[in-house]
């Protein structure tokens, strides 16, 4: 964790800093309400987003990726450690603070469709944001904003009469940009920025956010599941595992050479196109779910699903230690090679049989 | 002999804007044990197939045209209500959902909504097997698909509610649901869209050894090449309700001979990190272009594509496409 620390320090052009980050979310009893545990949402997690530069995080679903992003952004209270934005501290402000603080990082809500007010006309949606944040603008200023603001996600003037429900998925996902470009954020966080488009809509859609990206002088975190998405827009990449990071890194050298059996796991799991012909029948076969978050595994929080799990996995939870410049792994069997080793208990035999015979 | 034989099927809804021509004049074939991936934009009619082969178009305002749907040599569209609730809906072909959570009942147990499925059974086959015997043996063969669903203890599963479950195992339970009643042919309409990667590769491994071991017919109805490529023999691609390309997977990929088919496969984000799009949107199927419905968006296309619709044709062993400049290697 040291090392992580040294590195947000060193590296001045860090626009957003997380430091030992912690959400707890309180289970109560079904009756009285006694507190009874926690549910570790997001546990002891530290990075940093360089300026200008596109931070990828995947993982599972509940893996605490959306709870990650509204941390930062301060909807939710973190229970524990730090979030600096161009090195000011921005958690546990009050109200009026925030407000300062959420016109500079933005949130893309996942789905469009729903995160648009429904009975609002495109109008009041984008003058929403001015209303609130620029006080001082008279309304002939905001009706000009609000229409160079349309033009510029290409979209027309007189869209501002219509309501979300008439437009595309893929001109909803460019209204859900501009309401939040009208702000001039430095960050934005994207969640789930293409869930739900088809892939020639993506597509278009990933390279119109590239290219604002550009003209804005942006800084973008993007939240996804998707590691096609991830792998063609991220420049570095943080992949997540029940609250955890199991590995960051810069995006083609995880994809290419992944070192935690997770991230291993997850990219044997993509669906790739390949020849019938060469496809091989013993292909790698996927262990179980994720735990129940309530009662986590000791050790490891991985362990139960991994095929290369040892006894240390167990007592031991692994801590995030760097492997090489700028790359990041949580992995108890990493030799100084930065090769897993390779260890096949007879436990993960049996797991393998079990799944092999279906 | 071909299991499920659809010709120039065409189907329009009748709406206040006009008449929407979802499918027009598109045409299938399934083999015996044979899993076809019926590719496609969202809106282009994949969805509606499966409804139309099914019997359960929406009428009105929907309405079949045109076409016939052979199924094991019988026209379905001529049988009525009785007759296709008896033998063919949830019998011969059955329905692995898009959404298990919106699909199951949230009020009833697991094990209940599963025993719905074995009265329709049942009912069918008393009138020459003693009923009674049957119940035993239907519940064995209950748990015996839960376990070849990896579902391991199955006795505690069916006491669950549905929103017990987690989504891989809601799922499962609906493919195990799906192949209860030896079906000829399982319609599988995007089971994995809501699902992680890991969930959807096992999914995927579960249904490709069963359908393998029952010998059962897929139309596997997905948006995602790369899931079709996995599971798929046959790929069909559809664009605004008309088919484009249809071929072995293998010759799919290899040579993809369609502009459409061309266009797609470079919109996948693998390999380079320059995405490419495919520019324009999907015309409107109200008063829809008269001939090859992509001509707006295809590069290739001359005066000739917007009059008249380009017949099918084969260019290669079974490799059909329906256009009048494809791809070919010379």
């Amino acid at each position: 964790m040291a090392d992580l620390k040294e590195r947000t320090k060193e590296s001045d052009h860090s626009i957003l800093e997380v430091n030992n980050l912690k959400k707890y979310f309180p289970i109560r009893s079904r009756y009285l309400r006694r507190h009874i545990g926690w549910i570790r949402a997001i546990d002891d997690i530290s990075f940093s987003v360089k300026k200008g530069e596109i931070f990828g995080i995947v993982g599972e679903s509940g893996c605490g990726k959306s709870t990650l992003g509204k941390t930062i952004l301060g909807i939710y209270r973190p229970t524990a450690g730090e979030v600096y934005l161009n090195g000011e501290k921005i958690d546990n402000l009050c109200w009026e603070k925030i407000k300062t603080v959420r016109k500079k990082i933005q949130y893309v809500y996942q789905d469009p469709g729903t995160s648009l007010d429904p009975w609002w006309r495109i109008g009041k949606i984008l003058r929403e944001a001015l209303v609130i944040h620029h006080k001082d603008l008279g309304s002939n200023e905001i009706n000009e904003k609000v229409k160079s603001i349309l033009k510029e996600v290409g979209l027309e003037e007189d869209h501002i009469y219509r309501f979300p429900h008439e437009f595309s998925g893929g001109q909803q996902r460019r209204l859900g940009l501009a309401r939040i470009l009208i702000l001039n954020p430095s960050l934005i966080i994207f969640d789930e920025p293409t869930s739900g488009l088809d892939v020639s809509v993506q597509a278009t859609i990933l390279n119109f956010f590239k290219e604002i990206k550009g003209i804005h002088d942006l800084t973008y975190m993007f939240i996804s599941h998707d590691l096609e998405v991830i792998r063609a827009m991220a420049d570095r990449v943080m992949v997540m595992y029940l609250g955890k990071i199991v590995e960051t890194g810069d995006t083609e050298l995880v994809f290419q050479s992944p070192i935690h059996p997770y991230t291993k796991l997850l990219l044997s799991a993509l669906p790739k196109i390949k020849p019938k012909s060469k496809e091989d029948e013993s292909e790698k076969l996927i262990v179980g779910e994720p735990p129940d978050p309530q009662n986590l595994p000791s050790g490891c929080r991985f362990r139960p699903r991994c095929l290369q799990a040892m006894d240390v996995c167990s007592r031991e939870e692994p801590q995030i230690q760097q492997v090489a410049d700028g790359r990041y792994v949580a992995c108890k069997q990493i030799d100084n090679e930065n090769n897993v080793i390779r260890a096949c208990t007879s436990e993960c035999v049996s797991a393998r049989k079990r799944t092999c015979d279906l | 002999m071909n299991l499920l034989e659809v010709i120039n099927l065409s189907v329009h809804f009748n709406t206040y804007q006009g008449k929407v021509e979802a499918i027009d004049e598109a045409s299938l074939t399934i083999k015996k044990g044979e899993v076809l991936g019926l590719v496609g934009e969202s809106g282009c009619g994949k969805t509606t197939m499966a409804r139309a082969i099914l019997g359960v178009v929406p009428s009105p305002p929907g309405k079949i045209s045109k076409g016939e749907i052979l199924f094991q040599g019988k026209n379905t569209l001529l049988m009525d209500e009785k007759e296709l609730n008896l033998s063919i809906r949830g019998k011969a072909i059955t329905l692995i959902p898009q959404d298990p959570l919106g699909s199951f009942n949230p009020l009833f147990m697991i094990g209940t909504q599963i025993k719905d499925i074995s009265i329709r059974k049942l009912k069918g086959q008393s009138e020459t097997k003693g009923a009674e015997n049957d119940k035993e043996k239907w519940k064995q063969k209950v748990f015996e698909m839960l376990n070849r669903v990896q579902l391991p203890s199955p006795e505690a599963f069916l006491r669950k509610y549905p929103h017990e479950l987690s989504g891989g195992q809601r799922q499962r339970i609906m493919i195990a649901m799906a192949l209860l009643t030896d079906p000829l042919l399982v319609i599988a309409d995007e089971p994995t869209t809501f699902l992680d990667v890991t969930v959807q590769a096992q999914i995927l491994q579960i249904l490709k050894h069963l359908v393998r071991q029952e010998q059962v017919s897929v139309l596997y109805i997905t948006h995602n090449l790369a899931v079709a490529s996995k599971i798929s023999d046959r790929i069909m691609v559809m664009y605004a309700g008309q088919v484009m390309e249809s071929a072995p997977t293998d010759s799919f990929f290899a040579n993809p001979a369609h502009p459409y088919t061309k266009k797609l496969l470079e919109c996948l984000p693998s390999h380079s990190r320059e995405i490419k799009g495919i520019p324009g949107s999907v015309p409107s199927l109200i008063n829809p272009p008269q001939g090859c419905r992509f001509v707006s968006r295809c590069d290739r296309a001359q005066a000739q594509c917007s009059q008249m619709r380009p017949a099918q044709v084969e260019i290669a062993k079974d490799h059909w496409i329906c256009c009048y400049h494809p791809y070919i290697k010379s």
